[in-house]
C-alpha cells in the first residue's frame, strides 16, 4: 500500500469582498457587524494523492486552480479544511519564484534554494547544475530584470528542481519557456517521477497532461468534477467546453443582458439572429470533418417592419483572419427579402456540398443589416455565434486552412 | 497558555531553519544597497563618518553650542549625534517592518516561508547600520579624549529597547497597511511629531516645565536621554520616564500579535 503524500479534506477557500474599503474598519471596530460578502473559489474538495503518483490539474480559466496549489504551499490559508502534506515540497508558481529583478541570477538562484530551507553550501554545490540545467551562460551575473521571460522560467525551474523534492508542484508556468525548453523540462519530471516524486502538473496543454499524468482532476467553479484517468478527464473537458459553446445558442435572446456569455454583439435590435446552427445531416453539431455535406441554418426574428433586409456569415479562423464571407444579397436572394413584416420569421439555410476548411476551429459572425451594406442599418451583428471545430475525415491529410480537390498522378520513367 | 509555548518554539525552529537565507539576505541587502557605486562598501563608512564630523564643525566649532550645564566643545555634537544614531536606528526599523508585507508581496506569494525571517532580516541589517555609525562615534570619542569610561556597555540594552519598540510598532502599521494604505501615510506625519517631541535637537532643559510630564508620555524618551546620558556622563533618566517606553512596547506587542493572529488569512489574501 504506497503511502499518501498529499491529503485534503473538506477544503474550501472564500476570499472576503467588501463593497468599500472602510467597510473592513467597519468590521474591525467592535459590534461593527458583517460587511462583507464571501466568493467562495473553492468549495468542500476531498482527495489524497499517493506516492509516485503524478497528477494533472486541468479547468477552465478561473476555475480554482492556482488557488488550489497556492493553498497546497501553504502560502493561502484554507477557510474550511484542511491540506496535509508529508515531505519536501518545490513549487513553481507562475514565473520566476519571487526572483529581485536588481539582484543577478546567480543571487536569485542563491536566495530562492534558500528560501526552499536549504543551505548556501549546499545551493553553491548545485549551482552548476543548474546554470548548466538553465542555459544562460554569461547572463548568470547579470541582473534578472534583464532577462527574457524564457530565461526567468529556464533558471527558475532549474532551481526549484536542482534538488529533487519529494513533491513538485508546477503551474502552467513552462508556457513560457520554448518548445526545446519544455522537453527539456518533461525529461527531468519523468526522470523524478520514475525516481518515486509525487508530480501535480496545472496545464492547458492535453498532450502534455496526457503523456505526463497517471491521473487527473478536474475543476470545475470550485469543485472537482471528475477525477479519474487522463485521457477520460480530458474528454470530459473537451466537452465541458463545447457545452460552454452550446449554452450560447440557448441563451441568444438574453445575449446583450447577460454578459457571462461569449460573443459580442451589438446592432439596433429592429432584427434579432435568435438562433445560429450548424446541421449534418439535419442533426445539429460542432464537430465536423473536411469535406462533410452540412447545411448552416440562421433564424432571424423581425421585430419591425423594414424595407429590406439582407443576413451574412463570416468565418474566421483562430487568429481571427476572414476565411469566407457571404450574404443573401451577394446571392442573388435581395428581391425575396424585402418589405418584411414586423412578428415575422425569416429562416436562412445555406447548403454547403463540401465542407473545404482545413483543420482547426473555425468561428462563425452572423449578422443583419439593411441593403447590401452593412452601413445602412446595422440590425444584429453577433462575432463568435458559434465556433467550429473541424478534424480530418477518410480524405487524404493535407496542411492549410483550405483544402483544395486534388486528383493526383506519378510518372516514372528510367532514362538512358 | 501552553499551546502558545509550544507554537512560540515552533516559530522559533522555523526560523533557525531558515537561518541561511536570513543570512544570505542580510548580506544581499547591504551588496544591493551599494550596487552601481565605485566606492562599494567604503560608502557605508563614508556617510555616517561624514555626518558626526560636519555635526561636530558646525555645532561644536562653528556655532559653539552648549548645553547646559556642560561646558565641552564637543558636548552638544556629541549629544545631537547619539540622538540622531538612535533615532535614525528606530526609524530605519520602523520603516522597514511597516513595509514588510507590501514590499516582499512578490516574494510571500510565491515561497511558502515564516514571515518572521523578513523582520529578522530587518533588525539585522539596520543594527549592522547603526553598530558601524556609532562605532565611528566612539571612535571620534577616543580621538578627542571624551569618551565616559565602560558606562558606555550601557548602550547594549537601550539599542535593544529601541528597536524592540520600532519592530513592535511596525509590524502594527505592516498589518494595518495591508488593509488600509492610509496607515503609511499617516506614519509620516506622526514621525514628524514623534521626532520634535525627543530632546534630539534641543536639550531638554530649555523647554518651559509645564511641557516635560506631557513629553515624558513619549516612549522614545527614556532610552534616547538615557544615551545621551551615558555618552555625556550626566544623570540618567528617573524610572518613571521608562513607563511610557514600557507600556508602549507592551501595548504594540500585544497589538500587533492580535491582529496577525486574527488576520492572518486576509492578510495573505489582500497581497
Amino acid at each position: 500500500m504506497t503511502e499518501s503524500v498529499i491529503t485534503v479534506k473538506q477544503l474550501g477557500k472564500a476570499f472576503k469582498r467588501y463593497a468599500r474599503i472602510r467597510h473592513r474598519l467597519l468590521e474591525w471596530l467592535p459590534g461593527g457587524g458583517q460587511h462583507h460578502e464571501l466568493r467562495w473559489v473553492l468549495n468542500d474538495l476531498n482527495f489524497s494523492i499517493c506516492q509516485g503518483e503524478s497528477v494533472g490539474l486541468v479547468g477552465r480559466n478561473g476555475a480554482g486552480k492556482s488557488t488550489l496549489l497556492k493553498l497546497l504551499t501553504g502560502i493561502l490559508i484554507p477557510t474550511t479544511g484542511e491540506v496535509h502534506i508529508n515531505g519536501r515540497v518545490a513549487a513553481l508558481l507562475e514565473l520566476g519564484m519571487g526572483f529581485h529583478p536588481e539582484l543577478s541570477g546567480y543571487d536569485n538562484v542563491l536566495m530562492a534554494g534558500q528560501l526552499q530551507g536549504l543551505s548556501r553550501d549546499d545551493v553553491l554545490a548545485c549551482m552548476d547544475s543548474i546554470v548548466a540545467f538553465a542555459e544562460i551562460g554569461d547572463a548568470l551575473q547579470q541582473p534578472v530584470r534583464t532577462y527574457s521571460s524564457g530565461m526567468m522560467v529556464r533558471l527558475a525551474f532549474a532551481t526549484a528542481t536542482a534538488v529533487r523534492p519529494d513533491v513538485l508542484i508546477v503551474d502552467e508556468a513552462l508556457a513560457v519557456g520554448d518548445a526545446y525548453f519544455q522537453h527539456k523540462c518533461f525529461r527531468r519530471i519523468r526522470e523524478f517521477r520514475e525516481q518515486g516524486a509525487t508530480l501535480l502538473f496545472v496545464s492547458h496543454d492535453p498532450m502534455a497532461v496526457k503523456s505526463l499524468c497517471n491521473r487527473a482532476l478536474l475543476i470545475e467553479s470550485g469543485r472537482i468534477a471528475i477525477d479519474g484517468d487522463p485521457v477520460q478527464v480530458l474528454d470530459y473537458y473537451n466537452a465541458l467546453i463545447a457545452l460552454d459553446e452550446a449554452k450560447v445558442s440557448d441563451h441568444a435572446l438574453h445575449i446583450q443582458t447577460n454578459q457571462n456569455i461569449r460573443g459580442v454583439r451589438s446592432g439596433t435590435g429592429e432584427a434579432q439572429i435568435c438562433s445560429v446552427r450548424i446541421l449534418r445531416q439535419g442533426r445539429e453539431t460542432q464537430q465536423v470533418t473536411v469535406g462533410e455535406a452540412l447545411d448552416l441554418v440562421v433564424d432571424l426574428a423581425i421585430l419591425q417592419d423594414l424595407p429590406d433586409v439582407t443576413l451574412g456569415v463570416l468565418l474566421r479562423d483562430r487568429l481571427g483572419n476572414e476565411i469566407f464571407g457571404i450574404n443573401t444579397h451577394q446571392l442573388g436572394l435581395s428581391d425575396s427579402l424585402r418589405n418584411v413584416m414586423a412578428h415575422s420569421q425569416i429562416v436562412l439555410k445555406l447548403t454547403i456540398d463540401h465542407f473545404n476548411l482545413g483543420v482547426g476551429s473555425y468561428s462563425l459572425t452572423v449578422a443583419a443589416h439593411g441593403a447590401d451594406s452593412h452601413l445602412a442599418g446595422n440590425y444584429d451583428w453577433w462575432d463568435q455565434a458559434l465556433v467550429v471545430e473541424v478534424g480530418f475525415g477518410s480524405g487524404p491529410r493535407f496542411g492549410g486552412v483550405v483544402h483544395l480537390p486534388v486528383s493526383a498522378s506519378v510518372v516514372r520513367e528510367v532514362s538512358g | 497558555m501552553q499551546k502558545k509555548e509550544i507554537s512560540g518554539v515552533k516559530s522559533l525552529q522555523e526560523l533557525w531553519l531558515f537561518r541561511s537565507y536570513i543570512l544570505g539576505s542580510v548580506n544581499r541587502d547591504f551588496s544591493l544597497r551599494y550596487k552601481g557605486s565605485v566606492l562599494g562598501v567604503v560608502l557605508v563608512f563614508i556617510v555616517p563618518a561624514f555626518q558626526i564630523l560636519l555635526y561636530v564643525l558646525v555645532f561644536g566649532n562653528l556655532l559653539k553650542g552648549r548645553l547646559p550645564g556642560n561646558v565641552t566643545i564637543y558636548g552638544y555634537s556629541i549629544y545631537l549625534c547619539c540622538g540622531f544614531l538612535f533615532w535614525n536606528l528606530f526609524t530605519e526599523v520602523l520603516q522597514r517592518s511597516q513595509n514588510l508585507y507590501l514590499e516582499n508581496a512578490n516574494l510571500l506569494k510565491k515561497a511558502s516561508f515564516p514571515s518572521g525571517a523578513l523582520s529578522v532580516v530587518n533588525v539585522t541589517s539596520s543594527s549592522i547600520n547603526f553598530m558601524l555609525a556609532m562605532s565611528i562615534l566612539i571612535t571620534f570619542l577616543l580621538v578627542s579624549d571624551s569618551l565616559p569610561g565602560w558606562e558606555i556597555i550601557g548602550l547594549i540594552p537601550i539599542w535593544l529597547v529601541v528597536t524592540s519598540l520600532a519592530l513592535s510598532l511596525g509590524l502594527c502599521i505592516a498589518i494595518l497597511q495591508v488593509f488600509f494604505r492610509d496607515f503609511g501615510a499617516l506614519t509620516a506625519i506622526a514621525l514628524q511629531v514623534l521626532f520634535w517631541g525627543t530632546p534630539i535637537v534641543y536639550p531638554i532643559q530649555i523647554l518651559p516645565t509645564w511641557l516635560i510630564p506631557w513629553l515624558q508620555l513619549n516612549p522614545l524618551l527614556a532610552p534616547v536621554s538615557a544615551a545621551q546620558a551615558l555618552m555625556l556622563g550626566s544623570a540618567l533618566p528617573a524610572a518613571e520616564v521608562w513607563i511610557s517606553t514600557v507600556v508602549a512596547f507592551t501595548l504594540t506587542t500585544l497589538f500587533a500579535s492580535r491582529l496577525y493572529r486574527q488576520h492572518k488569512s486576509d492578510l495573505m489574501d489582500n497581497l
